[in-house]
């Protein structure tokens, strides 16, 4: 079968490539040896691959360049941030929230905190339901005030425990060397109340001394 | 006892896959680079040693300018030491490092404050008031001395051919012709198909053709 010089010409980049299978070879070379032109063709490439096969592959490196490149790379190195292990830092994103999941609902479930107490305690509105029931406003401050735990009854115990005082009064003690007297104040200033309520250190079960 | 191979396989026949990342961890290019992924900065300098004059001669073809060839070189390997923990020795790092190289060099052609002129290897007249050229490539003489001054000319004239050539039709040429990558590397490197390589390299060979036609 005669081949045409435009496939004849595809063949011979695809020949020097080593891409053409032995037949195709065979009818390429019968081809050639008939067309002066395709046959020019031939000769033409091979030279330009034999040529291309003379191209440096690599390049003489200069001397700072290896310096210039490992600095950029110690600084890459520097900026990068400290990664934790892969296992410890992948635990660690979904571990954690879930750990303070856990840990929230056993202390709610478990810790003897019932679950009205569980919330924040600003959510409570203490202040408001005393009122409704007719306490005085003095009463309410003792009420939301905490007591001595000795002083409770044992199903209040866990309840009412006092946590730490905030920080600023930690860091002044002196604020509560007149804690009693505050308290009192309010209820001097309240006549009505007086009359209802007694003073620090006069009812042993409201006393903190 | 029966051994449980890594998919679960009784008897231990190890998959397929598995094989291939055995087999290539005997490569040292790739021991090297796991060397690297475990934090050992020597293992980062040997591997400079061994890819950065490849991967510097690649990219000054590519780009064209020797000083913008030396910052992408850098970048080149800058890059491959912040993503190495990507690199799987299934693939061959020559691969890997080409494809970087490839990518950062393309998008430097693409920058549109770019001139497309590559200078380098331009054997014109510059114009009045250019700045004055970057250092031509070592004389091909010093690579095969037997050659004559003709030869050396041919090379030269070649390398210019070759810069002219469209980015890609370049990039396919440069890594199958000269650093001898198979298609299918080839393919990887540039992000296309091996007919897709088959086809620029045959465009790239038939454009240095016409272009070399004085001297084939």
């Amino acid at each position: 079968m005669l081949m045409r010089c435009r496939t004849a010409r595809q063949w011979i980049t695809r020949d020097l490539a080593g891409e053409l299978s032995l037949r195709r070879v065979e009818q390429l070379g019968r081809h050639v040896e008939r067309c002066e032109g395709c046959r020019r063709e031939q000769v033409a490439y091979a030279a330009l691959d034999r040529a291309l096969g003379l191209l440096p592959v690599a390049a003489e490196m200069p001397p700072r360049l290896e310096q210039d490149t490992l600095r950029r790379v110690r600084l890459a190195a520097d900026d990068a941030d400290p990664r934790p292990p892969r296992a410890v830092g992948r635990w660690l994103l979904i571990g954690a929230p879930a750990l303070a999941a856990t840990a929230a609902l056993a202390l709610a479930l478990y810790g003897g905190v019932p679950p009205e107490t569980a919330q924040p305690p600003a959510a409570k509105p203490v202040g408001v339901a005393a009122a409704k029931q007719g306490a005085a406003p003095a009463q309410v401050a003792q009420k939301a005030a905490p007591r001595p735990a000795a002083q409770q009854p044992a199903s209040r115990k866990r309840r009412d425990v006092p946590g730490d005082p905030p920080a600023e009064l930690a860091a002044r003690p002196d604020l509560f060397v007149n804690l009693p007297m505050l308290r009192n104040l309010d209820k001097l200033q309240h006549f009505e109340a007086i009359k209802t309520t007694t003073l620090d250190g006069q009812d042993g079960d409201q006393s903190n001394g | 006892m029966t051994r449980i191979g890594p998919r679960g396989d009784p008897g231990g026949a190890p998959s397929p896959r598995v094989v291939a990342a055995m087999g290539a961890e005997a490569d040292p290019d790739v021991r090297l680079m796991l060397q690297l992924q475990a934090g050992d900065e020597e293992a980062f300098t040997e591997l400079f040693r061994r890819f950065g004059p490849r991967i510097l001669q690649y990219v000054r073809r590519l780009v064209g300018t020797e000083a913008r060839a030396e910052e992408i070189t850098q970048d080149v390997f800058v890059q491959m030491y912040r993503v190495r923990d990507r690199y799987r020795p299934e693939s061959r790092l020559s691969t890997w490092l080409f494809t970087i190289a490839t990518n950062l060099c393309l998008n430097e052609l693409r920058r549109p404050e770019r001139q497309l002129r590559v200078d380098l290897w331009d054997t014109r007249s510059t114009e009045p008031g250019a700045p004055p050229p970057e250092p031509a490539l070592p004389d091909p003489g010093a690579i095969d001395p037997e050659r004559g001054a003709a030869g050396r000319e041919m090379v030269r004239a070649l390398e210019a051919a070759v810069a002219e050539l469209p980015p890609k039709q370049r990039a396919a040429l440069l890594l199958s012709r000269i650093d001898g990558m198979a298609y299918r590397d080839v393919a990887e490197a540039l992000g296309t198909t091996e007919g897709a390589v088959k086809a620029l390299l045959f465009r790239a060979t038939h454009g240095l053709r016409d272009r070399l036609r004085d001297f084939l």
